[in-house]
């Protein structure tokens, strides 16, 4: 007897709450009374004029995005020819092209470079002069003549492996200054 | 003109698509913004905003949802954001509930339900519209409004209770 009237008591705590009941019929009530309804309210009329204001906004934002486009397009066209001249310029500076340039400057020197047959004779005519008359200072000027010839090739020899610079052609040109000077003191003592 | 191609052709910016469109939604959508206004003019201008939103963005939607459901989003958005600068904020005050009776005369008239609706204060009104008409959850209403998924179905619960203490008399 004891023990049933304890379950008694414990299924107290299971009790539903008091206004259960009203919240279900609360509940139903809107979905049997409101809820069917509520698929049929009235639907309203957008004002005619609306379009038109859309229309012209959203035609002025087309011209935002070409305005953009053609930013985007020019600062592209920009960069695309600000890298083809870096790309022009490597290209020139390629040291199998710059022999080439370095002899035009130098050739418009002197007459003596410019018909290498004269320089030739000339050369000839006082090695054989050195020969048959021995002479410190004649000598002296074919070994001048030759290292100038040396260390030209050694030039065009660094201007191949790291290219040119402004400071290789100062020195080239130099050299061939220096080489017309040798040659005109060998003519003038032939 | 099937959705698909009709998005498409708005994604292209083809102006006659886009006013297909427009005229496919624009009551539907004037509607929803005019019940959670309660204003025609602002309903206009909500309107006019999305719709210039939504030819903006067309380019990024991707059907994860129905045109309809996106658009009926940004208008809901639209709305939301110019109540808040027109400084008429959606009001979640219970003492706001207007107690005055609603002269009718039919007791199942829909229109009298709708009056019933836009009596509801602000953000009950929102919250059953979003909730009951319009079939958003609680969880989408809550990120929209800004407010705790608690805070929606209490908003929600009250707004029902205070339509069923205005149509009742009537039902009866």
């Amino acid at each position: 007897m004891e023990d049933f009237n304890h379950l008694n008591m414990d299924n107290q705590k299971y009790l539903p709450p008091k206004d259960l009941w009203s919240k279900i019929e609360f509940d139903l009530d809107y979905h049997n009374n409101i809820k069917p309804l509520l698929e049929h309210l009235p639907e309203r009329t957008a004002p005619p004029h609306i379009w038109g204001e859309i229309e012209k906004n959203i035609s002025s934002g087309r011209m935002r995005l070409i305005k953009k486009i053609w930013i985007f397009q020019t600062v592209a066209a920009v960069a695309l020819l600000a890298v083809g001249f870096g790309l022009g310029s490597w290209f020139n500076s390629d040291p199998i092209n710059t022999p080439v340039l370095s002899y035009s400057q130098i050739r418009t020197n002197t007459y003596l470079e410019e018909d290498q047959e004269l320089i030739n004779d000339v050369l000839d005519e006082y090695v054989k002069k050195c020969k048959y008359y021995p002479n410190e200072n004649s000598c002296s000027l074919i070994n001048d003549f030759t290292d100038l010839v040396s260390a030209k090739e050694e030039l065009e020899n660094i201007i191949k492996r790291l290219g040119n610079s402004d400071n290789i052609m100062q020195q080239l040109r130099r050299i061939e200054l220096e080489k017309s000077r040798i040659i005109r003191n060998m003519a003038q003592q032939i | 003109m099937e959705e698909h191609k009709l998005i498409a052709a708005c994604k292209a910016n083809d102006r006659l698509a886009q006013q297909l469109l427009y005229n496919r939604y624009a009551n539907a959508m004037f509607t929803i913004s005019y019940r959670i206004t309660k204003d025609k003019e602002l309903a206009a201008d909500v309107l006019q905003e999305a719709f210039i939103r939504v030819f903006h963005y067309i380019y990024s939607f991707r059907g994860e949802s129905t045109l309809g459901a996106w658009i009926k989003t940004i208008v809901v958005r639209s709305a939301l954001a110019l109540l808040k600068k027109e400084k008429k904020e959606l009001s979640f005050d219970i003492s706001e509930v207007d107690e005055s009776p609603i002269n009718i005369h039919f007791s199942h008239d829909i229109d009298y339900l709708e009056k019933a609706i836009l009596s509801l204060p602000s953000g009950y009104r929102t919250v059953f519209l979003l909730i009951e008409v319009e079939g958003y959850t609680h969880q989408d209403v809550a990120d929209l409004l800004g407010v705790s998924v608690g805070t929606s179905k209490s908003q929600l619960f009250y707004a029902k209770k205070r339509l069923r203490e205005l149509i009742s008399p009537k039902i009866e």
